[in-house]
């Protein structure tokens, strides 16, 4: 096992291009270093490629950020298990310790409202019983778990399909920092410079399956991206567990199939903590606010509670009130936090 | 000796008087016209000759003509001023005993023989003279019923140069047809459309009715099929009418325009219009070569400027709204001219979700990047949403038979132009001491003075401005739409409902942003 490590453009090369030979070429590696395999020429090579790990080993410095290797004691044991482990892994903040229960929370980046709510809350209910969520950080579900995750003070890791200074340039800059704020970190297995190429993101699910115990999936159209990842989780062996979802909605067609096929359904977001053992703790919000409200505000309340996502149209039939009435109570329930409106649907916070 | 003569042209949105001056010099023989005649005016030289000595008059062949067409600084157009041309020069040579032409126009088009001929857009022409107070004109005889719609005005018609001569000197008399305001100025009968054939809806129908109540501007947002152009087509049908002054301004603006009504005489419906999205920027402003015509925003001056598919419209066209949204004109600036068109209107935007139509729906998946989203989002640029009062999202109808049979009533254009009639008599009212006459216009201390909030009210605002995020600017929006809600329900202190339910119309788009 190697203590001292300082990272040069070879070593950079070896783990970007092992990719599914790295268990056959660890022993070389071991024997003759990452130059010695560059130039043994077991894998393909390209000059240009070095080139770039180069501006890699460059960015790396400069960035102040961190790597560790297959060898190191504090690479993710999990991951370790898995078929084709990246050899390095770049990250900035802290990695989960061994001791911590890793729970991915994926779900698709088109999520709608419904979606991005669960993810929220499945994030905010793992957070708050002291799991660390792993996701993507993408926009959609993978965001809102990491945000759940966050509000409820917890740890959570993203994964990138990037290098992981590219993210600071991208969209979640805002999120990036509150993850690293938040105690947690940002990795990636692919060198610092590279950017996001499609076929990146498979690669990338991999890893978010296979450094965590359980895939909580929120949303997934069929054939999706999302749906690749739960399928990756099963082949290492871990639990999947699918939110159900309304049998018209085509995000949900994935999560459902999936239960079909035998992944755990979950039937409220809080019940992930007691799959895994932990202390379930439901979001403040819902609990404490209700109290308040006047008999035409908990009618609203109900009505919304019931169908989940309801749009003003249902509202008025539903409770017999005029559009208007049901507006003005709609802005009360929105200034108590209680209900959102979104796309022309109502739903709870 | 010099003669006078008055006529008109036309000038930006209105038109303005000319004194035609005529002087005979010896010299070499010849017409000159100055005063920056252009090429059809100049050329009508040949045309009095003509038309003077077919007349059986005297031409003073052997004489220099010089007309000027004061103020000469300004720029002339148009066949009109012939007859004005001929006039003056008649009256120079055989004297003038009438002292008439003082508030006396002269309109009209001469052939060679000496008939007056029709002139194209003669109603913007006069209504012009009505607006600068002169009350008499002589036109030709076939422009008479285009124009009599406008009141207060004598008009005498002439057939023959040789008639408009001995008119004004007095030799005959010319029966004056003086202008009257039509009687049938609004025709319910005619509306092909209503709005009870939008189904459910209802709140939709609210937020219209409180757009047009107000002169609110309105941007709709929802995926395809949702009834968006459905709604904003029927609207319409429930523009309160015009008054008498404002069927002037708007008929003049299309003469200008060269539409001319098939009937003659005055357009009586609020103008709407929905340009489509790929409407370039001088058709939607104004432009064109010479004086510039007036464009879409200034065609739906006193009425409605619809568009759909918002965002798919032009960078540049949607920039240049801001100035007409701001001021209520816009100023078009060209080498030949710089003119002002008013521009008063009542914007309605239509806008899908994202550009494939479906983001955030459970029906359908939505198919683009989130680099289109962001950029579609983008399109619609922090100033132009600024400028809009009342924002609505609208879900889709919800498929199958079972959500299709609801009791409710649809509400009908009737009942909703009748509130909305009286919502905007009860604003009439109020601001009858100001300069402005809707809610929409309140601003700065006018906005403190009509808005006032009770304990209550007050109490709903703040706690809604805080916990929801509405900016200084969305707190002033909020206050405008809850005037209008209030007037429409009939309130005359804004009340905490009127407050609640405008704070469902504000502006959430930021709130939608993903993570």
């Amino acid at each position: 096992m190697k203590k001292m490590w300082t990272i040069d453009e070879y070593e950079v090369w070896f783990s970007e291009s092992a990719g599914n030979k790295i268990r056959e070429l660890l022993p070389l590696y071991y024997k003759v270093g990452a130059k010695g395999v560059f130039d043994s020429g077991v894998i393909r090579r390209n000059k240009k490629n070095l080139e770039l790990y180069r501006k890699s080993v460059e960015i790396f410095n400069k960035e102040e950020l961190s790597a560790v290797t297959y060898d190191d004691d504090a690479y993710p044991e999990l991951l370790k298990e898995i078929f084709d482990p990246p050899y390095i892994l770049y990250y900035k903040g802290s990695l989960p310790s061994n001791d911590d229960c890793c729970c991915a929370v994926v779900g698709a980046r088109k999520a709608t409202s419904y979606g991005k709510d669960m993810a929220f809350r499945t994030g905010y209910a793992l957070g708050s019983g002291g799991a660390v969520v792993v996701s993507g950080m993408a926009v959609g579900a993978d965001s809102c778990a990491h945000t759940g995750c966050l509000e409820a003070g917890g740890r959570t890791a993203a994964v990138l399909g990037t290098g992981v200074d590219a993210s600071a340039k991208v969209t979640s800059r805002k999120l990036f920092d509150r993850i690293l704020e938040g105690g947690g970190c940002v990795m990636s297995e692919f060198a610092p410079g590279i950017p996001g190429l499609s076929h990146n993101y498979p690669r990338r699910n991999r890893i978010i399956s296979g450094m965590c115990r359980a895939v909580v999936v929120t949303e997934a159209a069929k054939r999706s991206g999302t749906s690749i990842t739960a399928g990756l989780a099963l082949e290492q062996g871990r639990d999947v567990y699918a939110i159900p979802g309304n049998i018209n909605s085509v995000m949900s067609e994935g999560t459902n199939l999936l239960i079909k096929d035998g992944a755990i359904p979950l039937l409220s977001c809080e019940s992930i903590c007691e799959e895994l053992g932990l202390a379930a703790s439901k979001m403040e919000k819902t609990g404490s606010d209700i109290g308040g409200l006047g008999p035409a505000e908990t009618e609203i309340y109900n009505a919304v509670r019931k169908s989940g996502s309801i749009s003003i149209g249902e509202l008025c039939s539903e409770t017999g009130k005029t559009h208007t009435e049901v507006n003005c109570i709609l802005t009360i329930l929105e200034i108590k936090g209680i209900v959102s409106r979104k796309m022309g649907k109502l739903m709870l916070r | 000796m010099v003669t006078y003569i008055k006529s008109c042209v036309l000038s930006g949105s209105g038109s303005d008087i000319i004194s035609v001056e005529c002087d005979l010099f010896f010299g070499l023989p010849g017409i000159s016209i100055v005063g920056l005649p252009d090429a059809s005016v100049r050329e009508s030289k040949e045309r009095l000759r003509a038309a003077i000595l077919n007349s059986g008059l005297d031409y003073p062949v052997n004489k220099r003509i010089i007309i000027n067409l004061s103020p000469a600084s300004t720029k002339k157009e148009g066949t009109h001023l012939d007859l004005a041309m001929a006039l003056s020069i008649m009256t120079c040579t055989e004297g003038l005993v009438s002292t008439e032409t003082e508030e006396m126009a002269v309109i009209g088009e001469l052939s060679l023989d000496g008939t007056v001929g029709r002139v194209s857009g003669i109603l913007p022409l006069c209504i012009g003279l009505r607006q600068q107070g002169i009350k008499k004109a002589i036109v030709p005889v076939d422009n008479v019923k285009d124009i009599s719609v406008i009141e207060g005005m004598e008009f005498y018609p002439v057939t023959t140069l040789m008639e408009a001569f001995r008119f004004l000197r007095g030799e005959c008399a010319i029966d004056a047809v003086v202008g009257k305001r039509p009687e049938l100025l609004y025709d319910n009968e005619d509306f092909v459309d209503d709005y009870s054939e939008v189904k459910g809806r209802n709140e939709a129908k609210r937020v219209l009715e409180i757009a047009v109540s107000g002169f609110h501007h309105l941007l709709f947002s929802g995926p395809p099929g949702c009834g968006k152009s459905m709604m904003a087509k029927r609207i319409y049908t429930i523009l309160p009418q015009m008054t008498y002054e404002e069927m002037l301004e708007v008929t003049k603006l299309y003469s200008l325009y060269g539409y001319e009504q098939d009937k003659g005489g005055l357009i009586y419906r609020r103008p709407f219009r929905a340009p489509s999205s790929n409407t370039s920027i001088a058709a939607m402003v104004g432009g064109g070569s010479g004086v510039p015509r007036p464009g879409e925003i200034t065609l739906s001056h006193l009425g409605v400027l619809f568009m759909d598919e918002m965002p798919e419209f032009r960078r540049d066209v949607l920039e240049s709204l801001r100035q007409p949204l701001e001021d209520e004109k816009i100023t078009i600036s060209r080498a030949g001219a710089k003119i002002t068109y008013p521009a008063k209107f009542m914007l309605i935007g239509a806008k899908n979700p994202c550009p494939c139509g479906y983001h955030g729906s459970d029906q359908k998946l939505c198919q683009c990047t989130p680099v289109q989203l962001r950029s579609y989002r983008d399109r619609l640029s922090g100033p132009i949403l600024d400028r809009f009062d009342l924002f609505l999202d609208i879900a889709a109808h919800n498929n199958g038979p079972a959500f299709e049979a609801t009791d409710e009533k649809d509400i009908t254009s009737a009942e909703m132009r009748a509130r909305i009639e009286a919502a905007r008599l009860v604003q009439k009212e109020r601001y009858k001491e100001e300069e402005f006459c809707y809610n929409s216009q309140l601003k700065g201390a006018s906005l403190k003075k009509y808005c006032s909030l009770g304990k209550e009210a007050a109490e709903i605002f703040k706690a809604g401005c805080d916990s929801l995020r509405v900016s200084r600017r969305g707190g002033d929006k909020l206050l405008r739409v809850a005037r209008t809600i209030a007037d429409l329900d009939g309130f005359e202190s804004i009340e905490a409902g009127h407050i609640a339910e405008a704070l469902q119309y504000r502006r959430r788009d930021e709130e939608n942003v993903d993570y």
